[in-house]
This record gives structure tokens, C-alpha cells and sequence, in this order.
């Protein structure tokens, strides 16, 4: 039978509640490729190989989007570390 | 195949820049899948937190309050310190400085950096194309690193690499300093070796040797044991044991082990001292310390004789709770590269808590030799060099957190087996001591409760586990109460050993005999093994087979050693 259900965050949540024997069960899942960022099971990697790569990627984010600390409580940075910023900065543009 | 990573994917993994991020992070995880490790260059770090941070400005800083640059300098180093917890980091070594004539001075010390691994192990995961045209053999980019087939890692009978990769920054601090003060021979690190296994033991003295064997021999040396006399020892272990007592021109009186252990039989030493037993060298065999207190009982009665513990798989064992090593007139240990405690050569050590035998033992390392140029005994060159000291401080540390690991292997190994030839055994064998039990209790009891009731080994104490049962592979029991074991070796006896080996070996399974022929049935020792026999060395020599065992064994391959090992003997 085909069900409808809404994908949240790496799980499928079916709109009509609907009980299954299994806990596990392999279905197929038609999405709309408009929302297809990156397949990346298409190079036949295990699911161990996608799992890790995405929970890297979770933890990453998370820290890069975590809320700032307010900027009086950060360290000044000494005017060395500066002088060596801006010499990257330089060879960047060079 | 290892992957040295260059600053441009490192930088996409670590902020997501996308859509490049996607293909590296896949890289990464397959990498590590496949056992593979990823490394990050040491010399890199600068340009990393350097890159890391404009990429941050360069997305962050769109809305209303963009952060500022203490707050990208903050987030950087956070994404930075998560990204690199689980790399390597590779050190940039003299040979990778003078790279100021090269076209691109990083590109250039990534590549050099590669000549260090073997060819074809490792290549630089980049998406820079000019290093991809020039460099094809030893480049690749992440989307086709991910479209190479996945090929696991074979699995290793002793795993050096992951202990490498753990001790890494204390090991090449280590070496670094042997290189730079110089003192190669009875260096700093020598002495301060010997004052941490002193304490570790609690010998009141630690000489350091050349190896395992030379500890043996110095040993034999310094109880001044030579032609006519005689040593009473263990057919059923490494040459060098016997090797040495041959060498000081002594004969080697072989005695029977003990089934449950592989360890000479202590119940079987007394009947064979003579007038001419100058000394019993007991070993403690796969890293379960031998029946010491009987041992030295004997010996005492008898002169006294001193003992002489081969301690070469059993360091860190405990009997009783003093340590293995220190439990006799002399204790011998080995620091070959596969024993628990390691170093990446040869090298040994002697304990002892008797003066005049510290000595000697000092002075015959070093040609016997009491003062510079005053040779006052016969010695050898026997010193453990000060790099190889420097190997075995820097795992030192964690030795005993490594034990824990490999105990905790070994049970699994015990409860693996258990619990496998339960399922079995209820549906091949009307066994009903086994058949009452429900396969979930078996791997929850705790290890000291539980005998089955069957073994093909002759003799079992009543107060050992004996697990699992002769049906499938049979191990050597859980090591007695009074002892732990450093499980050197996980043991089991086993019928019709080299298919089942040939089978475990096609599986992708390491195995080894440790050891297949009784050293009094060697062709160079059989003319000195008498008229007694070694009935028990003999039929376990023909049975016993080692599995994989070392500390990083994951659960997940240990149930797939023993499921293929069941299957196999099928």
C-alpha cells in the first residue's frame, strides 16, 4: 500500500498513524527531486560509510552554528597573532 | 590506504562549505571504515586556522550583526579542536623545511611528507587541480576517492598501528629527545626505564638488556651456570629459554606442564632435581604467571635453587598480587615488538632484589666490565639502547589500561565462545546441563561462577571456569584466582588444527601456533630431553591455536573471528 508521511530531520514520520509488525522494515520512498541536495548512496557506499559521514557533519554544524559568545568575554587577540593574520592575508591576495 | 589530508578539504569538512563538503566528509568516513587513518599535516595548522576563520567570516558575517573577529577567531578554533580529534597528525620533519625554491612551499612539503609511508599505503586527499594533473599516483580527489570499491582492512593478529596512533605525540617526543642529546647507550631514558619498572614491579632492581634472550642468558651468566650443571625447565614454550641454558653449556632437564595452563608443572619439578640443578626457569606461559609460591618452595627445599621467572609474555601479570617479573630469585622479561609491552625492536629487562646478582647482571651486559676497561667477569654486549628505552617509556603509561583492554578481550572471547556453542550444542547434543540454560545467562554471569561440565583437557581445578565445552574450539581455562594473566596469547586447543587454520587464513583470520613442537622434540635439543617424556607438552603442541589478541580487538571482530571459527568446524 502507498502511505503518506513527512520527512523531518533524517526520519520519515507517517501522517496517518499506522502500526507495523516489525520494528525494521525496508520501504521505498518517493521524493521530489526538487529537494535532492546530494545523493550520496548513489556510489555505493555501505550505510555505516553515509551514517558516519553524516553524523560528522551534524556535530560540525552544530558547533558552527551554536549561538556566539558575546565578544568581552573572548580573549584579545595579542598583536602578534594580528601581525600573522595579516600576513596570510597578504600572501592570499598576492 | 591512509589519507594525508590537504588544508582545502580539511577546511570544506570543517566549516561545510558546500557542495564540496558533501564529497569530503564521505572520503572521510570511508577512510575510516575501511581502517584506514587520516593525518593531518603538523606544518599545516597555521593555514588551517588562518583559512578556517576567513571561510567563517566569508559566510557569517552576512545579517545583521556579523561576529567579530575575536568571535570567528573562537569558532574557528572550536571547529578546528572537533575536526581534528580523530586525525593523525604528522609531523613536519627537517626534510620538509627547505621547500623555498618550489612553486607552492605547502603543496611541496604535503608531497615530501608522503615519501615517509610505503608505497601505494597513503595518498593526499585534495581538490586542487593542479596538484591532481601533476601528481596523479599520489593524489586524489574525494569524489573519486569515494568511487574506489571500499576494501576493509585486514585484520591484524597483533595490532601495532591503532597503539602507534594512541601514543603517537609522547613517542616522537621521546625519540626526538634521544636524537637531540645524544646519548645513545645508557642514556637518560635508560635509567629513568629502570627506575619505572623498578617501581612497577616492586624489584628492588631493573637491568635493561639487548632482548628477551640476552636477559635469559645474563641470568644464567651471573648464577654462574655452566658445563655439568643442569636447569630444569618447560619443553613447552620459545627456543630462547632453552637455547640459553644450551649456550652456557648446562643441560636442560625438560619437565612436564600443566594442561590448564601450558605452564610447567610444578607437582612434576621435585622428582627431577638432582646434585646438578643449579637452577629452575619456569615461564609464564601466554601471559599467565606459573605456580610460583610451589616453585620456590621446591627450590628452597632443595639448597636453595634459584629460580629464574621467563617473564617474556606474562609482564604485568600479577600472582597473587605481586607482579610477574618479581616473584623469584631472578625475573626476565621481553620487550619484542608484539608483547604486551613493546618496543619497536629488541630489547629486555632483569629484576631482581638481590644486590650481588644486580651486579653481575650490570657488569655482564657490558662485557663484564666493573670499571672502564676493567673486565673482571666474561660478558656480552647486552645493553637496551636508549631509543628502544624511549619506545617502551612512551607506552608505559597506558600499559595498564592495555591489560584491562586485553582481559576484557579475552572474556569476550570466552563468553563469544560460550554463548556460540550453547545455541549449538542445544541443537546437535541432548546435553542437558546445557539444554537447561537459557543462552542470554551465560555471557551476563560474572566470570567465576560457572563450570560446564565438559573439556578435552586432562585435568580441570574445580574452581576454574571451564568454557565453552570440547564440541567446538576449546580454551585454555580463565587464568586461576590467585593470578591475572596479561593474555599475551588467547589459547585454544583445537583437532585437526592446519585446515581450520587454512579456512580462518581465507577468511581474512590471522592465526599462530605458539608453539607446534615440544622444544625436547626439537632436532637440536632432542638429544639432551632424556628418556622422560612430555606427554602433555606433546598433545597440546599438536591442539593449540592462537587468535588474534591485542587491546584495540573490537567486539565486532571477535564475533566474527568466533563465528567463522564455529563454521569452519562445522
Amino acid at each position: 500500500m502507498q502511505v503518506e508521511a513527512i520527512y523531518r530531520q533524517g526520519r520519515l514520520e507517517f501522517i496517518a498513524p499506522l502500526k507495523l509488525k516489525h520494528d525494521t522494515v525496508r520501504v521505498l520512498v518517493e521524493v521530489p527531486d526538487a529537494e535532492i541536495e546530494f545523493q550520496a548512496d548513489d556510489q555505493g557506499l555501505p550505510p555505516d560509510v553515509i551514517a558516519r559521514a553524516r553524523a560528522m557533519r551534524e556535530a560540525l554544524d552544530a558547533i558552527r552554528d551554536a549561538p556566539l559568545p558575546p565578544d568581552e568575554e573572548l580573549p584579545e587577540p595579542t598583536q602578534k597573532q594580528q601581525d600573522r593574520w595579516e600576513a596570510f592575508g597578504l600572501r592570499e591576495n598576492a | 590506504m591512509d589519507l594525508l589530508l590537504d588544508v582545502n578539504v580539511a577546511v570544506d569538512s570543517c566549516v561545510g562549505r558546500k557542495p564540496w563538503c558533501q564529497w569530503v566528509d564521505l572520503a572521510l568516513a570511508k577512510c575510516t571504515a575501511e581502517g584506514g587513518r587520516l593525518w593531518l599535516y603538523a606544518g599545516s595548522v597555521q593555514t588551517l586556522d588562518y583559512v578556517t576563520r576567513n571561510e567563517l567570516r566569508r559566510t557569517q558575517s552576512v545579517g545583521a550583526a556579523p561576529p567579530s573577529a575575536r568571535q570567528l577567531e573562537a569558532r574557528a578554533k572550536a571547529l578546528l579542536a572537533a575536526f581534528t580529534a580523530d586525525k593523525q597528525w604528522l609531523a613536519a620533519l627537517a626534510g620538509e623545511g627547505p621547500v623555498f625554491d618550489c612553486a607552492d612551499s605547502e603543496d611541496e612539503q604535503l608531497l615530501r611528507a608522503l615519501d615517509r609511508f610505503a608505497p601505494g599505503s597513503i595518498k593526499l586527499l585534495t581538490r586542487d587541480e593542479r596538484l591532481l594533473e601533476h601528481h596523479r599516483d599520489r593524489t586524489i580527489s574525494p569524489e573519486a576517492y569515494c568511487r574506489e570499491p571500499l576494501s576493509r582492512r585486514s585484520m591484524h593478529f597483533v595490532d601495532l598501528e591503532t597503539q602507534q596512533a594512541a601514543i603517537r605525540p609522547e613517542l616522537e617526543r621521546n625519540l626526538h629527545r634521544v636524537l637531540h642529546h645524544g646519548q645513545y647507550i645508557l642514556g637518560p631514558e635508560v635509567r629513568e626505564l629502570e627506575a619505572r619498572l623498578a617501581a612497577y614491579t616492586g624489584a628492588k632492581h631493573v637491568i635493561t638488556v639487548a632482548s628477551g634472550t640476552e636477559a635469559l642468558l645474563i641470568s644464567l651468566m651471573a648464577l654462574g651456570i655452566g658445563p655439568g650443571d643442569e636447569v630444569i625447565t618447560t619443553p613447552f614454550t620459545f627456543v630462547a629459554t632453552v637455547e640459553v641454558i644450551v649456550l652456557v653449556g648446562a643441560t636442560p632437564v625438560f619437565v612436564d606442564i600443566d594442561p590448564a595452563t601450558g605452564n610447567i608443572d610444578a607437582a612434576l619439578i621435585e622428582a627431577r632435581i638432582t646434585d646438578k640443578t643449579k637452577a629452575i626457569m619456569p615461564v609464564s606461559l601466554y601471559g599467565q604467571p606459573a605456580d610460583m609460591d610451589a616453585i620456590n618452595a621446591i627450590a628452597a627445599r632443595h639448597g636453595p635453587i634459584p629460580v629464574i621467572e621467563d617473564a617474556a609474555q606474562s609482564f604485568g601479570a600479577t600472582y597473587k598480587g605481586k607482579k610477574s617479573g618479581n616473584l623469584s630469585t631472578l625475573g626476565c622479561t621481553s620487550f619484542f615488538p608484539s608483547k604486551p609491552l613493546g618496543c619497536y625492536g629488541d630489547g629486555g629487562a632483569i629484576f631482581t632484589s638481590d644486590d650481588s646478582l644486580a651486579q653481575a647482571c650490570r657488569e655482564i651486559r657490558v662485557h663484564g666490565q666493573s670499571a672502564r676497561y676493567v673486565h673482571t667477569r666474561v660478558g656480552v654486549g647486552g645493553r637496551m639502547d636508549s631509543l628502544q628505552c624511549a619506545v617502551v617509556l612512551a607506552k608505559l603509561d597506558r600499559f595498564d589500561e592495555e591489560i584491562a583492554q586485553r582481559q576484557a578481550v579475552a572474556r569476550r572471547y570466552q563468553d563469544l565462545l560460550a554463548t556460540e556453542e550453547l545455541g549449538r550444542t542445544r541443537t546437535t547434543t541432548d546435553n542437558k546441563n546445557l539444554r537447561d540454560v537459557p543462552a542470554s545467562s551465560v555471557a551476563q554471569e560474572p566470570p567465576h561462577v560457572r563450570v560446564l561440565p565438559c573439556s578435552s583437557v586432562a585435568r580441570e581445578p574445580p574452581h576454574v571456569r571451564v568454557l565453552p565445552c570440547s564440541s567446538v574450539a576449546n580454551p585454555l581455562p580463565w587464568p586461576k584466582e590467585d593470578r591475572t594473566s596479561v593474555f599475551a596469547q588467547y589459547s585454544l586447543l583445537v583437532a585437526d588444527r592446519a585446515p581450520l587454520q587454512a579456512k580462518l587464513q581465507a577468511a581474512g583470520i590471522p592465526t599462530a601456533v605458539h608453539y607446534p613442537i615440544p622444544l625436547n622434540e626439537q632436532p637440536a635439543y632432542a638429544h639432551l630431553a632424556g628418556t622422560e617424556g612430555t606427554p602433555i607438552a606433546a598433545q597440546i603442541a599438536r591442539q593449540i591455536l592462537c587468535l588474534p589478541m591485542h587491546a584495540d580487538l573490537s567486539e565486532a571482530e571477535q564475533r566474527r573471528i568466533v563465528a567463522t571459527l564455529l563454521d569452519a568446524m562445522d
